[in-house]
């Protein structure tokens, strides 16, 4: 009965650390894909910001299908006042 | 269809009477014709003297139209706008149709629906004519048209690549981990309606650009005058063609005999010149088809 509650409490923890290499794999991942969002969504909508850009009608003809990448430009805009907590978190210091 | 002949120039030059003229021959040797109008400013319902706003048959073997390039423009917004309307339920009680309004006065939006205007005008006549005549806006426009579909396929390749880089990565994270992935965000090519987007706009601008670049399909020609203004205008035409990897095929000298120019046509431009003589009764149907007997070298 002991070793029964034991042999769980080590598969859940085991659970829980399964968890966290899957997390510790993709984080660098994660990390590049919103910077790629993120450039994608600056350089189509550019011309909205005063940078050289692909024609007008492009970024009109995208804007219904990029609310995501909004998101992540706005998301990584509160950041940008912070890049050195950014650097660390990626440098998982 | 055989050909596409664009008619280029400075304003006032003759554009759209030399395009008459060859429209009027095309049709009186029975060869189908398809006369366009891109030219904010039109003039041919003036030639023809009936309202080409939608159209029309105008001789037995010859069609006009004057597009109404402002129509194009507002549908694009209109459709940008319900896309968006279908896409964000959250802006339904935003007034989105005021806001988009403005838009329009974007720079290279008029370019834009010119471009997709001309575009669409050709494709959905050219099974049914021999050939299509277009008459242009001036010259600066006209090459900002013509150069919005190579900027344009540039920009969507480029984007294009990236995106795909983009829904790879995606990919990648959803296969490890799920969870890290919105359930709205597309994983796949073909789920993503942004790619879908850019292959639809890549079809478009390819189309044109194929269209500008078959030299046997299409024709430029550029019409001026004895003056120096048209002639050095004309020469601009011709480096911003290169410039994109096109050439002009004829140079038509309209009004011969009112003006006087120091140089040769030959020398300035190595391209056959056709002159055209100065005529009172240009509006004329005969007259046009007459002189565009001077044009038929463009046809052959």
């Amino acid at each position: 009965m002991l070793l029964k509650k034991a042999l769980k409490g080590v598969l859940k923890n085991f659970g829980y650390f399964w968890e966290g290499f899957k997390d510790e794999s993709t984080s660098a991942l994660e990390m590049e894909l919103s910077e790629m969002e993120n450039a994608f969504g600056l350089i189509v909508f550019s011309s909205l910001i005063g940078m050289p850009s692909p024609p007008s009608f492009l970024g009109m003809a995208l804007l219904p299908y990029m609310e995501h990448e909004i998101k992540v430009m706005i998301y990584k805009s509160e950041d940008l006042d912070d890049k050195l907590a950014n650097f660390f978190d990626l440098s998982d210091i | 269809m055989k050909r596409v002949i664009f008619f280029l120039g400075k304003g006032g030059v003759g554009k759209t009477t030399s395009s008459a003229a060859l429209s009027f021959y095309l049709s009186s040797q029975k060869k189908d014709t398809y006369w366009v109008s891109i030219d904010p400013a039109h003039n041919i319902s003036d030639i023809v003297k009936e309202d080409l706003r939608e159209k029309r048959q105008i001789e037995e073997h010859l069609f006009a139209e004057e597009v109404d390039v402002e129509a194009y423009l507002q549908n694009f917004l209109k459709e940008t706008t319900k896309k968006m309307k279908e896409t964000y339920k959250y802006l339904q009680i935003v007034n989105l149709e005021s806001m988009f309004d403005i838009l329009k006065h974007s720079p290279g939006m008029e370019e834009y629906s010119m471009m997709y205007a001309l575009k669409e005008k050709i494709e959905s006549n050219m099974n049914n004519f021999e050939y299509i005549v277009v008459d242009t806006p001036p010259t600066g426009l006209m090459l900002k048209i013509i150069s919005l579909p190579f900027s344009s396929k540039m920009w969507i390749e480029k984007l294009i690549t990236w995106r795909k880089k983009i829904i790879d990565r995606r990919a990648a994270i959803a296969n490890i981990n799920p969870k890290k992935i919105d359930s709205d965000v597309a994983i796949t090519e073909e789920d993503d309606k942004v790619l879908k987007e850019l292959g639809y706009q890549s079809k478009h601008v390819t189309f044109m650009v194929e269209l500008l670049r078959n030299k046997n399909q299409s024709k430029m020609v550029v019409v001026l005058n004895e003056d120096e203004m048209s002639l050095s205008e004309s020469l601009k035409i011709k480096e911003g063609l290169e410039d994109l990897g096109l050439s002009l095929d004829f140079v038509v000298l309209n009004k011969e005999g009112l003006g006087k120019i120091k140089y040769s046509l030959e020398d300035k431009f190595s391209l056959p010149i056709i002159r055209m003589p100065y005529t009172k009764n240009a509006m004329d149907k005969t007259t046009l088809s007459n002189l565009g007997q001077r044009l038929s070298v463009i046809v052959n």
